[in-house]
């Protein structure tokens, strides 16, 4: 559509057909009263077919007459016609100026923050942060000032190295990068003894400074002194020293659970029902009605985002619930079904327990059958880790400078 | 003493005077501008009124001669009291006796 037709569209126009026996003096009156008529064809000897703006048609009926002429109208065009055909639809404009002021809403208001870059520093915290400068959901778009909340939120939050914060249509994405954190050095100027954290065997000893207490292949419990803080040597004298070094011993790691051989199991029917729901705006609409007809059931939830390619839209979360029917049954098991269902229980409990940095050396799974027709099931990890743990020296306690050690008698012998 | 008619066939006073101070002529002469893009179109300004209207010739009284223009398909696109503006297939361009 041209600029010259989207004119004629707004002002509106008429195409209209002339029968007269003189057209030609029809249109020269029509133009010398200056009359808006256009796009001219004949249609047959004494007919013409015209385009006329509305003010011409509203003027040309002294000259129809004067030139005997008789108009037609054929057909009514433009946005006046439009109008006046939509002017009982009372709904339809109502329609019209919630969708505008639907659009102006979701175009000048916060309809999304997005928060990336932070791993230490909570997203909650940061958008609590946000709401004190101004910026949260459903808020103005309009005089967010980026470098005040930048500099207030470089103030409030001591873990921010930098925020960047970009105004995107009607979202706000928060850009955070966190300063680094210092590793922690060793104190090194407090004495200290290092002692077992756990129960085990001793498979190696690495002190670095301190008095070693054990040696390799004694077996300590919880709280036993590996390497002391405390050190009298013959050249050196007493000293207290901050112990440090590394102590590996087997670890055991275990777990005892009882399997009946007779016992309930909880089964699914097969029937389940879904049920979803819809998030905007952090206002939840369930899409059902009703409550869940299972005595007995699992639920398992799903989230989507939605998100149009308009910056200016919010996102739409869709929940899809799915709710499954259960039931109970009693049945039997064989000795080896329950063995097969303690291994992958109780390991996958014992694998959470043991640390990350242990490694794990063997595995073991007994069992014993019960009076009660039952399984008892005992897993067992064996695994090497350090067990060296800081323990503060008492500095006030009195020492008697001329006893010796055990570990120096010994190795004086 | 009468006026001497002119004959048509050489520059008229006017014409010279227009000619001699290079005014546009069809403002000092009041006389038909016509304009043509190609064969397609054709716009006159400064004429009088329509003599004749068809799809194959439209007749335009003007000043000095009416003219004639010929052809196929022929549409007053634009009508206002300055300027015609015709498209189609124009054949011929004429001026009336």
């Amino acid at each position: 559509m041209t600029l010259e037709q989207l004119v004629y569209y707004l002002k509106g126009s008429l195409t209209v057909q002339a029968d007269s026996l003189y057209p030609e003096r029809f249109l020269t009156v029509c133009m010398k009263r200056n009359l808006d008529i256009r796009d001219i064809r004949q249609l047959g000897e004494r007919r013409l077919c015209m385009e006329m703006s509305i003010p011409a048609f509203r003027k040309i009926r002294p000259v129809c007459r004067r030139t005997r002429t008789r108009l037609t109208i054929l057909k009514r065009r433009g946005l006046p016609f439009l109008l006046q055909r939509l002017r009982h639809r009372k709904f339809a404009f109502l329609g019209l100026l919630a969708a505008v002021l639907f659009l102006w809403y979701t175009t000048c208001h916060i309809m999304g923050i997005t928060v990336i870059g932070n791993q230490r520093i909570n997203t909650e915290t940061v958008l609590e942060h946000l709401a004190r400068s101004g910026v949260s959901m459903g808020k103005s778009t309009a005089g967010i000032d980026s470098d005040q909340i930048r500099n207030r939120m470089m103030r409030d939050l001591d873990q921010l190295a930098w925020v960047g914060i970009n105004v995107s249509g009607s979202r706000i994405y928060v850009e955070i990068v966190e300063r680094l954190e210092k590793p922690a050095a060793p104190d090194f100027s407090q004495p200290c003894h290092l002692i077992a954290s756990k129960d085990g065997e001793i498979l190696s000893i690495e002190a670095r400074e301190g008095q070693t207490m054990v040696s390799v292949g004694s077996g300590v419990v919880a709280g036993d002194l590996l390497v002391s803080g405390l050190m009298d040597t013959d050249t050196g004298g007493f000293r207290t020293v901050h112990a440090w070094g590394d102590v590996y011993a087997r670890t055991y790691y275990e777990k005892t659970e009882e399997y009946p051989l007779t016992f309930t199991e909880i089964l699914e029917t097969g029937e389940e029902k879904t049920r979803y729901s819809l998030k905007i705006l952090n206002r939840t609409l369930p899409l059902f009605w009703g409550k869940i007809p299972y005595a007995q059931y699992s639920e398992t939830t799903e989230t989507a985002e939605y998100r149009l390619p308009l910056e200016r839209l919010p996102s739409l979360w869709i929940t899809k619930t799915v709710y499954r029917e259960k039931y109970e049954q009693e049945r039997t098991r064989q000795v080896s079904e329950a063995l097969e269902t303690a291994r992958k229980e109780l390991f996958d409990a014992l694998l959470e327990t043991v640390p990350p940095e242990a490694e794990i050396l063997d595995r073991e799974l007994t069992h014993t059958l019960t009076e009660q027709g039952a399984v008892l099931a005992t897993a067992r990890v064996v695994c090497k880790e350090n067990i060296a743990e800081k323990s503060a020296v008492e500095t006030e306690i009195s020492i008697d400078k001329t006893a010796v050690l055990d570990y120096d008698r010994q190795k004086r012998i | 003493m009468s006026r001497k008619k002119h004959d048509g066939d050489t520059p008229t006073p006017r014409e010279r005077f227009a000619d001699a101070v290079g005014v546009s002529k069809e403002i000092l002469l009041d006389t038909v501008l016509i304009s043509c893009i190609g064969s397609r179109e054709v716009t006159l300004e400064n004429y009088k009124s329509i003599l004749a209207y068809s799809d194959t010739a439209i007749r335009i009284q003007a000043k000095p001669r009416a003219v004639e223009i010929a052809g196929k398909r022929l549409e007053l696109r634009c009508i206002t009291k300055e300027m015609l503006y015709i498209t189609g297939r124009i054949d011929r361009i004429g001026f009336l006796d």
